[in-house]
């Protein structure tokens, strides 16, 4: 490998050995994916279940020690600028007294889900969440390679080494324990070249196991998850791999075989240029106390979390130390490094171990341009740090690129909660459509049976006129008299001329007598009735001057014929006097003709008399 | 004679290099057809809140009078200054700032629902666009937080005034990193050469 050596040489934790921290005056839990389930003031054992796991993604907490819960509320968590994080304070009474749990003594026949759920109930972690992702183990599809990592992922920490050299055996018997369950076609346990004093001490016990070790050669990242499947997976083996942390797998073997929770982890407190501490603490504590085992005070200290590379400032000393907590950095306190421009010299592309270009995405990160910084392949960054270690101008690339990927992650599930809501919605218009449709639908079969019933009453009264009848008699008679009245408003033009008084004023009268009948039985029948009634006798009165005005019509008839006849009579003179030798014959004609008229006239004139 | 033959030659070349550019840019532009109507591709950047702050009734609609040029793309409040940009890449336009009328802008909240004074009237039910509001007539009434698009249409129908909203970014984990802080050396006046 052609990289700067920038990082400094790993040191093995062989010469030194393994401290314990003193029991602290309090202990801090986070309960992150889990609900509590004791009480403020309550006094719990060692290993007794403190929160039970509520999330797919939590792991349960169990007391470290014995002692009585003083608080149970916001704590604050070690991330910068992080919100309080509900969590619990246990005072331990110096007891120790624990509680026996019961070993798993039927482990062999347990299926991959049961051990995913035991693990998590025992509160072993891994990289996220508990140590077996419940979700892949509900899958129960066989494992090519399982590898544990035993790689250190960074450049100061030991925490793997020492516990690998201090409980070899026991990490070899969880191993075999999980290569039992599990069943993966290959195991194999990864290790750094450097870590010499932890391959002496596996690999004596290597030989004769289902296990083999690889030692790996690669530089500092070389702990990451892909990195070491890119290493160590074959082809056909890359997408049916896993990868587990071998602390997570050493307490996960304490909690199968020997029934013990997960209560403690050794943490590393490095003073990044002398010597770093081992030490194994309980979750909890706090970072103060870890200090003070080593022999530092965090009054002139500036404390990092996590790393060198990757890790960031804890605020307070407080903190309780949680499952991720694998090294603390301890620095002399020192002024913050001004940020100069980028000078492109091209120190972070040439030792980005995913080979991006930091300085092309760094300017597009800061500038707030996500699409371009996608297309410089942000999302292949693994965040190893290696740049910003790098940069002669002090530039926070990693800082930067963590900002962004976290925006993008955000903008992802905005995305996704956008095509919710407008899934929702659009669900809601269908739905408030089909409501209404129905509605429609149902109010249309109603008005039609409604209108069947009414045609079916309409034909029954008539049949048989009931002086007591029902509402729907009475609707049918209104109907009957309206549907009379309408006839005979029909009826009156062509029939009037030729209708005798008499019998008009009969059928008036009938007609009259028969809407009393039809709305005697009730008011709103009978006023239809009246209205028929009196439309009636309207048109009586008007029928009757028709009547008198016929005969003044008559004689106008026969007057205008009479002139005319007489016109007639004067053309003739007129011309008889214009031709004096006029033809008999014409005239005769004439005259024949004219009594013609005069008798078809008369004979007319008897009709209409007649018919009067 | 030569020189004429060369400027044909020249012509010909010409008008083959002309067929063929025309042709791989017909084939490099995106079909049109391909893609969906611009009035869903809209609507795929709007934050789809269905609030009516741009004055339509939902986000479909404003999508659809921004697709036949009726109304500005600066009208989306909870959409912020992103989603006029977007809004303006792809309608190729240039970015406006908000509109002087728009309400402002706010930090995306969700509605809470105080039950003990809630009546059970089921009228902010029938105002939600998204249906996150669970309830019956006269029983308590509760807002489904993950599904509450804060589009504040809830708050004017209820009759007790029980509903108020809440910031949604108190969870732990909503927790970001922080914007990189990059020191600044103050430099006196006159001592840089």
């Amino acid at each position: 490998m052609s990289r700067p050596s920038i990082l400094p040489a790993h040191t093995d934790p062989g010469s030194q050995p393994l401290l314990t921290t003193p029991l602290p005056a309090q202990l801090r839990l986070w309960l992150q994916g889990a609900s509590c389930c004791v009480e403020v003031g309550q006094r719990v054992l060692k290993h007794q279940l403190l929160a039970e796991a509520d999330s797919e993604f939590g792991v349960a907490v169990h007391a470290p020690t014995s002692g009585h819960i003083r608080a149970i509320g916001p704590l604050p968590q070690a991330l910068p600028d992080a919100p309080l994080l509900d969590g619990l304070q246990l005072q331990p009474d110096g007891l120790d007294e624990a509680l026996s749990l019961p070993a798993e003594s039927n482990w062999p026949a347990l299926s991959a889900l049961a051990l995913a759920m035991r693990l998590q109930d025992m509160g072993v972690m891994g990289q996220h969440g508990p140590l077996l992702p419940l979700a892949w183990a509900a899958k129960a599809s066989p494992l090519a390679l399982l590898i544990i990592n035993a790689v250190e992922n960074e450049p100061f920490l030991q925490a793997d080494s020492m516990l690998l050299c201090e409980q070899a055996a026991a990490v070899a018997e969880a191993m075999a324990m999980l290569g039992r369950i599990l069943q993966p076609a290959r195991l194999v346990l990864a290790i750094q070249q450097e870590q010499g004093a932890a391959i002496n001490a596996l690999r004596s016990l290597a030989a004769d196991q289902c296990w083999q070790l690889e030692v790996i050669q690669a530089p500092y990242p070389a702990g990451d998850e892909a990195q070491l499947l890119r290493a160590l997976a074959r082809p056909e083996e890359s997408g049916n791999s896993l990868c587990l942390p071998v602390a997570g797998v050493h307490a996960a073997g304490r909690a199968i075989l020997h029934g013990e929770p997960c209560i403690s982890r050794i943490v590393t407190v490095s003073t990044a240029l002398k010597q770093s501490h081992n030490m194994r603490a309980l979750l909890g504590s706090p970072v103060a106390d870890l200090l003070t085992c080593a022999g530092l005070s965090s009054q002139q200290h500036a404390l990092v979390h996590g790393g060198g590379l990757r890790g960031f400032a804890l605020p307070d000393a407080t903190i309780g130390i949680h499952q991720h907590s694998h090294c603390l950095l301890v620095r002399p306190r020192q002024p913050a490094l001004t940020a100069q421009p980028c000078i492109r010299c091209g120190d972070c592309a040439s030792i980005c171990p995913s080979q991006l270009q930091p300085q092309e995405l760094y300017w597009h990160c800061s500038r707030q341009e996500l699409a371009q910084a996608q297309h410089w392949r942000l999302a292949d960054c693994s965040q190893c740090g290696l740049c910003s270690a790098v940069c002669p101008s002090q530039l926070p690339l990693l800082d930067s690129f963590r900002l962004a990927s976290q925006q993008l992650l955000l903008a992802e599930q905005q995305q996704c909660a956008a095509d919710a809501a407008r899934q929702r919605h659009r669900f809601r218009q269908f739905r408030l459509e089909r409501d209404k449709q129905e509605k429609a639908q149902r109010l249309a079969e109603r008005a039609a049976q409604q209108a069947a019933k009414l045609a079916q009453q309409a034909a029954e009264p008539t049949s048989h006129a009931e002086p007591t009848a029902t509402a729907a008699d009475k609707q049918a008679a209104i109907a009957a008299a309206m549907a009379r009245a309408a006839e005979r408003q029909q009826q009156r033009p062509a029939v009037a001329p030729s209708v005798n008084s008499s019998e008009r004023e009969a059928a008036i009268a009938a007609n009259r007598q028969a809407a009393i009948e039809a709305a005697m039985a009730r008011a709103a029948a009978r006023k239809a009735a009246q209205e028929a009634a009196k439309a009636a006798a309207a048109d009586a009165p008007a029928m009757a001057k028709d009547e008198d005005q016929n005969k003044p019509g008559l004689n106008q008839q026969q007057q205008a014929l009479i002139q005319a006849a007489m016109h007639r009579a004067n053309a003739q003179k007129a011309a008889a006097s214009s031709s004096p030798a006029s033809l008999d014959q014409d005239k005769k004609a004439l005259i024949a003709a004219a009594m013609a008229r005069a008798a078809a006239r008369k004979a007319a004139g008897d009709e209409t008399e007649q018919d009067k | 004679m030569t020189l004429v033959l060369r400027l044909l030659l020249l012509l010909l070349a010409i008008w083959l290099l002309g067929k063929v550019l025309r042709s791989s840019a017909q084939k490099l532009r995106p079909a049109t057809s391909t893609l969906p109507p611009l009035a869903e591709r809209i609507d795929a950047i709007l934050p789809q809140t269905q609030c009516g702050q741009c004055g339509h009734a939902g986000c479909l609609p404003y999508a659809q009078a921004l697709a036949r040029g009726e109304d500005s793309i600066n009208r989306c409040p909870p959409g912020g200054e992103d989603g006029i940009r977007k809004l303006a890449a792809l309608l190729h336009t240039d970015y406006l700032p908000f509109a002087a009328d728009a309400p402002p802008q706010k930090p995306k909240a969700v509605a809470l629902i105080d039950e003990a004074t809630c009546i059970g009237c089921t009228l902010c039910i029938q105002a939600c666009p998204v249906d996150a509001i669970l309830g019956s007539a006269k029983q308590m009434h509760t807002v489904l937080a993950d599904e509450c698009t804060g589009c504040e249409l809830c708050l004017a129908p209820c009759p007790v005034d029980c509903i108020s909203m809440r910031p949604a970014t108190s969870q732990p984990a909503d927790w970001r990193w922080g914007y990189p802080v990059i020191a600044i050396k103050a430099v006196k006046p006159g001592s840089s050469s």
